[in-house]
């Protein structure tokens, strides 16, 4: 997909390339600059596409670490069915295709003066920004559960080191011990992700510990794709999971990560694993640059993904409210793609084109059992990128075992192609 | 009786539409997310004829269709934008 030059592949072969070439250039000379903030599916998928459509425009991403590991798929490492190596990636694709990577977390979003500051102290210069860094966990918002706490009771919502904790705490629980879950209410990073998980918890759990228990406290009273998800648990662990919708448990309380329980209006939970995915907001970054308002998440301009609170900056990916379009990968790689193109628009002086955008989410009941969720979002006449009525929606309730398998092939067809469209 | 038509997967809209005015080349960024690796169950979006993509995407509305997304999308673009669409993508193969 990606056509560069030798100059930029002699360019990129340097590798990370020192902040004092990026910073150096002034505003309103030579090629337009667009610096990326974020190097998961959002900000990595808008470095490619602007590559790719724009070489008329310096590309620089931010990264914070050296390679990204996938939060899709991070399920299948936890139930011990794939290693860590296999859901991260490097940016060498990234930096072959001409993107300038640069290691650094950003620290402040400077609209005024068009300059993303970094925690070293450099500044880097735009003319326009993307910024996609994705959640932050709302630490001490629930009494009880700090960054210790994170060590104890492991949210693993991020994949990463949290990853393989709760990978290496569920295949050390004991016989018949109980897998103690705790989903926030909506909005949250990836809807259908603690319900995927569950599943692959019960397979794991099945094969080497069938009479392990798994109790989901849930912070909404319904989630997505909940027919087929408890179509296959039914169907694959009879008796196994359980979920206490909100209404059944009043909310969660407190934590105590000492004795492993989770307090909620009606009842004590304990557990012998406490996977605790606690509320989430927009990176602290953004709001701490004023980018959220006065909420958590991030508004935006939803035909440009422009920041109403800072002109020349354009939000996408778990960060902003993206009309109805889910917080997942997916959404957040298309979201760049799109956000490429009006980037692109915007800095040659033309106008904004507008596509549809489309979203599609497989998680796995059972490594080989599938289901999907699929959705068609367009702007609409007041702005709005609304969800298209009478299109989209989940693969269907009661379909046989092969449907169950080739959505399951489909599951990895679609990771693979994800990743390698960005990554790759 | 799955397979072939897991092979017709495209997906997509745009172009000069009718009520919204969406481009083709934008939508099919979504499309490419998917069906950018000729090593997967999904197909690879390439050496395809503009009659082939139309007919495909506009296949995809018929009932009793076992895919298990493709139709969840095409069911979001009118006529003219799965023309559009189809029509971007062929030339795309052409270049």
């Amino acid at each position: 997909m990606v056509g560069y030059t030798r100059r930029q592949a002699i360019v990129a072969s340097s590798s990370f390339i020192s902040a004092s070439l990026l910073a150096a250039p002034s505003l309103g000379q030579g090629k337009s600059r667009v610096v990326i903030v974020g190097g998961g599916f959002g900000g990595a998928s808008a470095a490619r596409t602007l590559r790719d459509i724009a070489p008329d425009i310096d590309v620089t991403l931010v990264v914070a670490t050296e390679t990204f590991s996938t939060c899709p798929f991070s399920n299948l490492v936890i139930a011990g069915e794939i290693p860590m190596s296999q859901i991260t990636f490097g940016y060498e694709a990234l930096i072959s295709a001409g993107v300038s990577v640069r290691r650094g977390v950003a620290t402040r979003i400077d609209a005024a003066r068009n300059m993303i500051v970094l925690d070293d102290g450099q500044e880097l210069a735009y003319d326009r920004a993307i910024v996609s860094p994705g959640i932050d966990l709302k630490l001490d918002e629930v009494p009880g559960y700090d960054a210790a706490a994170t060590e104890v009771m492991p949210h693993a919502w991020k994949a990463g080191a949290q990853t393989e904790l709760l990978r290496d705490q569920l295949a050390a629980m004991p016989e018949g011990g109980t897998f103690l879950m705790s989903v926030p209410n909506n909005p949250y990073r990836c809807p259908p992700g603690p319900y995927e998980r569950a599943s692959l918890v019960a397979h794991f759990l099945g094969k080497s510990n069938p009479t392990a228990k798994i109790i989901i406290l849930d912070g909404k009273d319904s989630f997505s794709k909940q027919p087929l998800f408890v179509e296959g648990w039914e169907r694959l662990y009879p008796g196994m999971i359980t979920h206490v919708p909100f209404a059944e448990n009043g909310g969660v309380l407190n934590v105590d990560p000492a004795a492993m329980t989770i307090e909620t209006a009606f009842e004590t939970f304990k557990g012998d694993v406490v996977n605790f995915i606690p509320p989430q907001r927009a990176a602290e970054v953004l709001l701490k640059s004023g980018l959220g308002g006065n909420g958590d998440w991030c508004p935006i301009d939803e035909a440009t993904f422009e920041s109403p609170h800072a002109p020349g900056v354009h939000v996408l990916g778990d960060s902003a409210v993206v009309g109805d379009m889910p917080k997942s990968g997916f959404s957040a790689a298309v979201q760049g793609a799109n956000c490429a193109h009006v980037v692109a628009s915007l800095l040659r002086g033309a106008a904004a084109e507008r596509g549809v955008l489309l979203n599609t989410c497989y998680s796995f009941v059972a490594p080989d059992y599938g289901i999907s969720i699929a959705g068609v979002y367009r702007v609409n006449g007041e702005g709005r990128l609304a969800s298209v009525k009478d299109a989209g929606g989940t693969s269907p309730v009661g379909a046989n075992d092969g449907f169950r398998q080739s959505e399951a092939d489909f599951a990895r067809s679609w990771y693979t192609s994800l990743t390698h469209r960005i990554f790759g | 009786m799955f397979r072939p038509l897991i092979i017709l997967a495209l997906i997509c809209a745009g172009g000069a539409g009718l009520a919204q005015d969406t481009s083709a080349e934008i939508t099919a960024e979504s499309c490419a997310v998917c069906h950018n690796d000729s090593a997967t169950a999904i197909p690879k979006i390439g050496d395809r004829s503009f009659e082939e993509l139309t007919d495909t995407l506009t296949g995809f509305r018929q009932a009793g269709s076992t895919v298990t997304i493709m139709h969840n999308f095409v069911a979001g673009l009118t006529a003219r934008e799965i023309e559009d669409l189809a029509r971007f993508l062929s030339r795309k193969e052409e270049n």
